[in-house]
């Protein structure tokens, strides 16, 4: 069983272009390139035990013109939570899919996918999960403008 | 109204003693406010006292509780479900977001304005309505009905065109023509 600085420790050796480090007790900080997430994924469940995945979250920096996808993985043997973050171009969002390496990512992604409009070539269902007939940016996006769109749809002049 | 007046009403007409007295919410839950029908209807505070029972299908429904938000997804089978009830029929709004929108204003999914799309008969205002809240105006219906201003399914007849075009409007042209497809609806 791996504590944090050892854990840190092999993945700074095993990955080059890579920066991990312990933020406190029980929590790791990876930032990635995009390149290195499934490689970095697999060691983390197969080497090391990380078996959970506990969220895909997808964060929107609009000034840097990128997105930042986070991962975020648990290990039940050590109880330590490593997030593994990697920043992707905001005007073509594409991410290889982790669903061979991790199963219950599919509906994170399809998720991330909806909201944000990130793309994830390898998922097999990216089909909308919660909006339908819905021709607008996706709404989480920080460029899409929701009090005008609400205004517009269901606060219009009668 | 005073006692003898309602007596004679009753003997004139029966079927309002009925309709007052025999309310069957049916079992839709939408929103946060869901979280307050158990309470109301199991033991703590009994709305069976009032002759009030969750009702399964909306065939044998007569009132439509709304208990919060109404997502874009949610009114489609909201209105569904109110054009599936028998008249006469009865809808109570909980909270204040379908009101005016009230915490989800801005929300890109949740509409604003309750009133647009379907009659309401009672509005209960607050975030949320206390079980309390909610037999007041279940009482606040009761009186509406005795004295027959509880008349929402006659104006959703009478201003269908209105209703009809607001939820064009926000729903598209696609709900429409799926609510005609169907034989009940004419």
């Amino acid at each position: 069983m791996m504590r944090e600085q050892e854990l840190v420790e092999r993945l700074n050796a095993r990955f080059s272009g890579l920066e991990a480090r312990v933020q406190r007790r029980q929590r790791v900080i990876v930032s990635a390139t995009r390149e290195l997430i499934p490689s970095v994924l697999l060691w983390l469940k197969e080497q090391a035990g990380y078996h959970q995945l506990t969220l895909i979250s997808c964060v929107d920096w609009i000034e840097d013109g990128e997105f930042e996808l986070v991962y975020h993985v648990a290990s039940h043997a050590s109880g330590i939570h490593v997030m593994v973050k990697a920043r992707i171009d905001r005007d073509q969002p594409v991410m290889e899919s982790i669903v061979p390496i991790y199963v219950p990512a599919q509906p994170y992604e399809r998720e991330i996918h909806e909201l944000f409009g990130v793309d994830f070539p390898g998922n097999p269902d990216l089909t909308p999960l919660y909006l339908d007939d819905w021709h607008e940016l996706p709404p989480l996006r920080k460029d899409f403008d929701t009090k005008a769109y609400a205004q517009r749809t269901y606060d219009y002049e009668q | 109204m005073r006692e003898h007046k309602r007596a004679k009403m009753w003997t004139t007409h029966p079927y309002k003693w009925g309709q007052k007295y025999s309310l069957w919410p049916i079992h839709f839950c939408t929103g946060c406010g869901a979280i307050e029908i158990p309470p109301t209807m199991l033991a703590p505070y009994d709305a069976s006292r009032f002759g009030m029972g969750p009702m399964a299908s909306p065939r044998q429904a007569n009132l439509l509780l709304l208990t919060g938000y109404l997502t874009r997804k949610t009114l489609k089978y909201v209105i569904r479900t109110y054009e599936q009830m028998l008249t006469p029929r009865y809808v109570i709004s909980f909270g204040s977001c379908p009101i005016d929108g009230g915490l989800y204003y801005t929300s890109y999914n949740t509409i604003n304005h309750l009133e647009w799309y379907l009659p309401v008969d009672v509005w209960i205002a607050g975030c949320m309505p206390r079980p309390e809240a909610f037999l007041m105006g279940v009482n606040r219906l009761m009186e509406e009905i005795e004295n027959g201003t509880a008349d929402g399914y006659k104006r959703y007849e009478e201003n269908i065109d209105y209703y009809r075009r607001n939820q064009e409007r926000t729903l598209g042209k696609k709900f429409l023509e799926e609510l005609k497809q169907v034989e009940w609806l004419t």
